[in-house]
């Protein structure tokens, strides 16, 4: 401290007087003594100077402070607080000297007997026990039986359905497609709202009769839904030779056959189901009438708000009705098979039913499953053909073809045409094979198929030696047959041409077989046609020649020459010898059925024959 | 419905950017808002390639796109217009888009005609649908090697948010559906009508 030297003047700072644009700072130059002085001297405030007397020299005030006032005072006070601090740390560390550092005295407690304190903490205690009692009552009224069994029940509702709490706090579960891809509105809100069932509720929500009730479990869960989504609906399509106009109730036309569940559904299931099919059904029908008043046909459509009367061919008659039958008694909501009471309706297509509502939910799941854009800056699409090969590759009519096969209505008419047809088809061929007697024996197989749009038929043509098998094809409206010959022949719903085509089948195989036995019996094949020539007499003179077929054989002798003429049990033979002129003429013309009902076949009989004609 | 979606049209983009501490609540928001995306949304890796002409003054710029994981997906050949931003009534930006899918010679082709190469980016990420708004939420990299894509930088580490819906005019309800959505993903993230990829 002693060696400590404060100096008293005021630290100079270089004050920065301009900084050029090079960013050269100036600095105020240091201020000379009188140039300081003369600061100081400004300082002096010489209007306080009091007068005195004259002459005498005026007397300052005391007031008038001297330069060094200030920093004196600041010193004085930082000296002062130095100190304190000194002395504070010198007592703390040395607080023996002049601190007594002694415990804080206990507060005495108050004593009470012993028995005022048992009686107070057994007050205590009963007041916490008082709590807890109130807890574990209300945890034993949640976790009772019921309200377990409750719970569970809507943990199995809530497995198979949507459902969400309501803000204010009901359950309420969802009825409708959207999710799935629906984009219908339907007419009534699809909602379903879940309660806690009590005794009175439960008979009136159920509808299955008091007998079955006994001895099962009491219903716990309550379902309510609204009332225009109570009964039961079905869409029903029937293909009849004239059109139903007329069909309003279920125990008419009953419900789909189902496979019966493992389990039998709870009755609030049933419920639900009876009211999700109202919506579907509904969303089934509004689409089926928008696309039928919108199909552009020459056949006269009735669409109304209950049915769709749509004629598929006015000879034969055929008629595609469509009705959506509807029921609101609470009472029948049920999903099982409706006991039918026999009528005049026609029965139900069941099959084309169930084609509709794939077709729905087919669409709704195409609207779901959108493919990803690749690249992303393409839009969705539901055509992975359309997105691989570009937007560009496909012209404006193949896409719109693509939007047609969108057309519930449209694929509809094709599958009952088509099952029209099929009957029809049947028919036909039925009647063909029953119609031919003897060799070759004709026989038809279905093949089986799950398509609705495209049928199958072999009809083999069986002989000795050998068979064929012609492949009939129908697709909606046109038949396609596999010639023996090679290559295809398609024709429309024409029972007198398609028969004609099978016929003329048989004929060929016929023919094939005939050449095959001349050859055996080394006859010359001079020519043979599948259709004959007109330049052959026997063509010209048989009345249905487009069906037979033609050879042309040269007898291994070289003498004699026959002109055979195979149609439907037919054969017609002139006999020409070969030396013969023209105006010479055939020598023998013999025409006789080739059928062999009497027990010969084809192969034998032309095998006699040629060789009686050798 | 299979519609042709080359030629003009309109898109509304609105974009926003989200951290990658919030990325996993954007996922979860989004897989429970839109359409078939219980899976977890579809995730895409793109590769972008911005080509400029000039021809004399003005210049041109169009974009092609490549998906680097559907190797057979057509290459896109996209144009964008001007964004609109200013139009205080509208809620997100719209430009004018002609897009047309290419076959893979598209980079040849648009040398020989004298475009040149001005960017590459590679946007990986997951795409999502909701209705007609198409949602990216993706990250930027950038190249060096396209072949190896375990060796591209990110940009940034945060994700680029983008909705897209395309309109056949101007003045469509597609902006609607846009917004309304866009509220659906506040507050995790603040979708504006700002040019985000610049």
């Amino acid at each position: 401290m002693e060696d400590m030297k404060v100096s008293l003047e005021s630290l100079y700072t270089n004050k920065v007087k301009e900084i050029d644009y090079e960013g050269e700072e100036h600095y105020q130059e240091r201020s000379s003594l009188s140039q300081h002085v003369t600061e100081l001297a400004q300082r002096v405030d010489f209007s306080e100077v009091t007068e005195g007397k004259e002459g005498e020299p005026a007397v300052k005030k005391a007031t008038q402070k001297w330069p060094w006032e200030q920093p004196h005072s600041k010193l004085k006070q930082a000296l002062t607080e130095v100190s304190v601090l000194a002395d504070m740390l010198h007592i703390l560390h040395d607080h023996r000297h002049y601190m007594a550092m002694d415990t804080v005295a206990p507060r005495p407690t108050p004593s009470l007997p012993l028995a005022f304190q048992y009686i107070v903490k057994k007050k205590a205690l009963a007041r916490a026990a008082e709590i807890l009692k109130r807890g574990t009552e209300a945890l034993t009224h949640s976790s009772s039986r019921e309200e377990r069994a409750f719970h569970r029940a809507l943990a199995e509702l809530r497995r198979r359905w949507r459902v969400r709490r309501a803000p204010n706090g009901n359950i309420l579960g969802d009825l409708g497609y959207s999710t799935a891809g629906s984009t219908h509105v339907p007419q009534s809100r699809a909602i379903f709202e879940v309660k806690k069932s009590t005794g009175t509720e439960s008979s009136q929500a159920v509808s299955q009769p008091p007998a079955e009730e006994q001895g099962k479990e009491k219903e716990i869960l309550s379902i309510t839904i609204f009332r225009e989504l109570r009964g039961s609906s079905e869409v029903v399509i029937f293909l009849s030779s004239s059109p139903v106009r007329a069909c309003e109730s279920m125990s008419a036309v009953g419900t789909i056959p189902r496979v019966p569940p493992r389990r039998p559904l709870p009755s609030w299931e049933t419920k639900i189901l009876a009211a999700q099919n109202i919506i579907f059904n509904q969303e089934l029908f509004s689409h089926l009438t928008k696309e039928a008043y919108n199909t552009k046909t020459t056949l006269p459509y009735e669409v109304y708000t209950d049915r769709i009367i749509a004629p598929l061919s006015l000879n034969p008659p055929c008629w595609l009705s469509v009705h959506h039958v509807r029921e609101y008694d609470d009472n029948k909501q049920r999903l099982e098979p409706v006991v039918v009471v026999p009528s005049e309706l026609p029965p139900v297509r069941w099959d084309l039913v169930v084609a509709a509502k794939l077709l729905l939910r087919q669409r709704h799941l195409r609207s779901v499953a959108l493919f990803p854009p690749r690249p992303t800056s393409t839009r969705y699409t539901d055509n992975p053909t359309l997105q691989n090969a570009g937007a560009n590759a496909l012209s404006d009519s193949k896409i719109k073809t693509a939007d047609k096969k969108d057309n519930i209505f449209q694929s509809l008419l094709k599958m009952a045409k088509h099952m029209h047809n099929e009957e029809r088809l049947r028919q036909w061929l039925v009647e063909l094979v029953g119609s031919s007697r003897g060799d070759p024996v004709l026989q038809l197989h279905w093949v089986p198929s799950l398509s609705m749009t495209e049928t199958a038929v072999y009809l083999h043509v069986k002989s000795e030696g050998g068979g064929h098998s012609v492949n009939v094809q129908l697709s909606v409206e046109t038949v396609t047959v596999g010639l023996v010959e090679g290559g295809t022949a398609s024709c429309p719903m024409d029972k007198d041409k398609l028969l004609g085509i099978l016929r003329h089948q048989v004929v060929v195989y016929q023919m094939f077989t005939a050449v095959q036995v001349a050859e055996k019996a080394s006859w010359i094949i001079l020519q043979s046609f599948t259709r004959p020539q007109l330049s052959s007499t026997l063509a010209r003179d048989s009345g249905n020649y487009l069906e037979a077929c033609n050879i042309l054989l040269q007898s291994p002798d070289a003498h004699n020459k026959l002109d055979i003429l195979l149609e439907w049990k037919h054969v017609s033979v002139s006999k020409t010898h070969t030396n013969a002129s023209d105006a010479d003429g055939p020598c023998t013309a013999t025409k006789f059925k080739m059928d062999s009902k009497f027990g010969q076949s084809f192969h034998q009989r032309f095998s006699n024959l040629l060789g009686t004609m050798a | 419905m299979a519609t042709k979606p080359s030629g003009q049209s309109y898109e509304y983009v609105l974009y926003g950017s989200v951290s990658p501490a919030n990325h996993a609540a954007l996922l979860h928001r989004l897989r429970g808002l839109c359409t078939g995306a219980t899976t977890g949304g579809s995730t895409f890796t793109d590769r972008e390639i911005t080509y400029k002409i000039e021809a004399g003054a003005a210049s041109s710029k169009v974009k092609v796109r490549q998906s680097l994981d559907a190797p057979d997906a057509p290459w896109l050949l996209v144009y964008h217009g001007q964004l609109e931003l200013g139009d205080s009534s509208r809620a997100a930006g719209v430009r004018t888009v002609v897009s047309a899918a290419c076959s893979h010679t598209l980079t040849d082709c648009l040398s020989y005609l004298g475009f040149m190469p001005i960017g590459e980016l590679v946007l990986k990420g997951q795409v999502f649908r909701k209705g007609g708004v198409k949602v990216l939420v993706f990250t930027m990299y950038q190249p060096s090697d396209v072949t190896d894509l375990d060796s591209i930088q990110p940009f940034s580490q945060n994700y680029l948010v983008e909705l897209t819906a395309f309109a056949s005019s101007s003045q469509d309800r597609a902006i609607d559906e846009l917004r309304n959505f866009a509220e659906y993903l506040k507050p995790i993230v603040q979708m504006e009508k700002t040019d985000g990829l610049r």
